[in-house]
């Protein structure tokens, strides 16, 4: 009979042996953070990570907050490694029983084949990233070859009109040039010395600002004049290019100016490109259009700022962070890319 | 006498492209050589530009498709030659969504530049009907699907396959049989490979 009621009846003593058989560590604490309930898991765990029998739920929070400097386990993020390589994560409930009395109860898992799929996971994407990078710099250095080759046909294509020219020039020699033909073999060979020209010159090529203030700036009347040194990091370049740019467009469509100034200003962290011109002053506040917010959409996407001033006289304010989101940039070229 | 703006950053195309238009200088005039699409904006609004002869991959990295379509919003009546050595399979479409009149291979065409220029000045639109064919490995770029040259676009532009799967909306199983009905038209070992040999082809551009 008495065995019988052992066997149906919950005791201190059988409740205490339930948690002890629990593979996960778990305590209980009462309000005042003072220990209730403890299995052997978790007074193992405790001890291998600070040396000491747990005594409170503030030690235990501390404990997991900065390990002690002597311990062997290792944190990462919110797990533990122990010196036998498993792994364990705390977790803290707070629980009220039928009494209405307030507990905290503490659980901790055993996470070892979790986290160790986790890092090998990790480990993969690693270098499956890697594999990515390295194939954008393979494909990268691939076209640059391509866009050589391309480069050698055209040169034959060159060498193809030059021959020709040549062989038109010899020709007229030999039996005579008529006169209606004269001025046409005359153009041609000029044509020809020139294009031979470019193509000794060829590696003469302009940077953005070159080409910007100069071919297309004299072209359209704007002289561009620059105080301080625009950067030359491509990204940045793209940016001031783009604003310099639109400021030239509306110098010439609204502003009737023949001069752009560019003062560019740095700081530690920041370039500052301040754009004005000789125009006429605009009447009122000037309001974004398609070019000007597409251009503020860039800067502000690369971290930058935009500042548009009308009165008293016209002036783009573009700050540009030294250190750019090359990704975003890069990748917000344009939609028809993607 | 119809204004021209010529749009490559090779300097070498340039210089052919301006010869090609002096041979017929009694039709175009030329406003501007230059290397940067994004610049012919400031050309056209400047002068009445009636041609463009545009390259896509130009200097800084500006895409030739990106300026067409801008300038096309901003000057319609300005006709705009989209002008490529370049088969990546993507450009003919992203070239007509742009708005550019006609679309001309550098290395292949039939048609010389200038008949194309007089032609498309002249109200016609000219497209290929398909990009050249170039070899790939051991396959021909015409063997290839859309939907793998998609996947090959996104790996290239160095996208893992997970990410592809996610950006193509199909299972990473689909992405992953592209790639290896990829590697055996072509006959690349690996994925590395193939990039080299989608690069080197051109039939994918990244950066553009």
């Amino acid at each position: 009979m008495k065995k019988l009621w052992q066997r149906n009846k919950l005791t201190k003593a059988s409740v205490k042996e339930a948690l002890d058989n629990l593979p996960s560590g778990i305590v209980f604490f009462d309000r005042n953070g003072l220990v209730r309930l403890c299995n052997h898991t978790m007074y193992h765990l405790v001890h291998e990570m600070t040396d000491k029998d747990l005594q409170s739920l503030f030690e235990l929070r501390e404990a997991l907050q900065d390990l002690p400097k002597n311990t062997a386990v290792i944190k990462d993020k919110d797990n533990y490694i122990l010196q036998d390589n498993t792994v364990w994560r705390f977790e803290e409930t707070p629980i009220v029983d039928e009494y209405g009395k307030h507990y905290i109860q503490c659980v901790a898992s055993n996470v070892t084949d979790l986290y160790n799929a986790s890092q090998r996971l990790s480990q993969r994407n690693k270098e499956l990233a890697e594999q990515a990078e390295q194939l954008k710099r393979i494909s990268d250095n691939t076209s640059a070859i391509a866009r050589e080759e391309n480069n050698l046909s055209m040169k034959m294509k060159i060498h193809d009109e030059v021959g020709r020219t040549a062989l038109n020039l010899r020709k007229f020699i030999i039996s005579g040039c008529p006169e209606d033909k004269k001025s046409d073999l005359m153009n041609n060979l000029r044509n020809t010395v020139s294009l031979l020209m470019g193509e000794i010159g060829k590696t003469n090529e302009n940077d953005v600002y070159t080409e910007l203030f100069e071919e297309v700036g004299n072209n359209v009347g704007v002289k561009v004049e620059v105080t301080g040194e625009l950067p030359h990091e491509a990204l940045s370049v793209r940016l001031i290019s783009s604003a310099i740019r639109e400021c030239m467009t509306n110098a010439i469509r609204h502003a009737d100016a023949n001069k752009l100034f560019i003062e560019v200003m740095e700081s530690e962290t920041q370039y500052i490109i301040v754009i004005t011109n000789n125009g006429i002053v605009p009447h009122g506040e000037i309001i974004e259009g398609g070019g000007l917010s597409s251009v503020r959409k860039r800067i502000e996407k690369s971290g930058g700022e935009m500042a548009l001033q009308s009165q008293p006289n016209f002036a783009l304010t573009v700050k540009i962070p030294k250190i750019l989101q090359e990704g975003e940039l890069l990748y917000e070229e344009c939609n028809h890319c993607r | 006498m119809k204004n021209v703006i010529i749009v490559d950053d090779e300097k070498m195309v340039r210089e052919l492209f301006t010869f090609y238009l002096s041979t017929a200088s009694d039709k175009y005039r030329l406003i501007g050589a230059i290397s940067n699409a994004a610049n012919a904006i400031v050309l056209c609004v400047k002068y009445s530009v009636d041609l463009i002869l545009m390259d896509i991959c130009t200097s800084d990295h500006e895409s030739g498709i990106e300026a067409t379509a801008e300038i096309k919003r901003k000057f319609p009546n300005t006709k705009i030659i989209i002008v490529t050595s370049a088969p990546d399979y993507r450009f003919i479409t992203m070239a007509r969504e742009a708005g550019a009149d006609s679309f001309w291979y550098k290395e292949v065409s039939n048609e010389e530049l200038i008949d194309v220029m007089d032609r498309t000045m002249a109200g016609e639109s000219i497209y290929p009907d398909t990009t050249p064919e170039v070899k790939v490995g051991f396959a021909k770029s015409i063997e290839f699907t859309n939907k793998e040259l998609e996947v090959l676009y996104y790996v290239v532009k160095g996208k893992s396959l997970t990410e592809v799967a996610v950006i193509m909306g199909v299972e990473y199983r689909t992405t992953r049989d592209h790639i290896q009905h990829l590697k055996d038209k072509t006959g690349a070992k690996t994925l590395s490979e193939l990039a080299v040999l989608a690069a080197r082809a051109q039939i994918v551009l990244p950066e553009y």
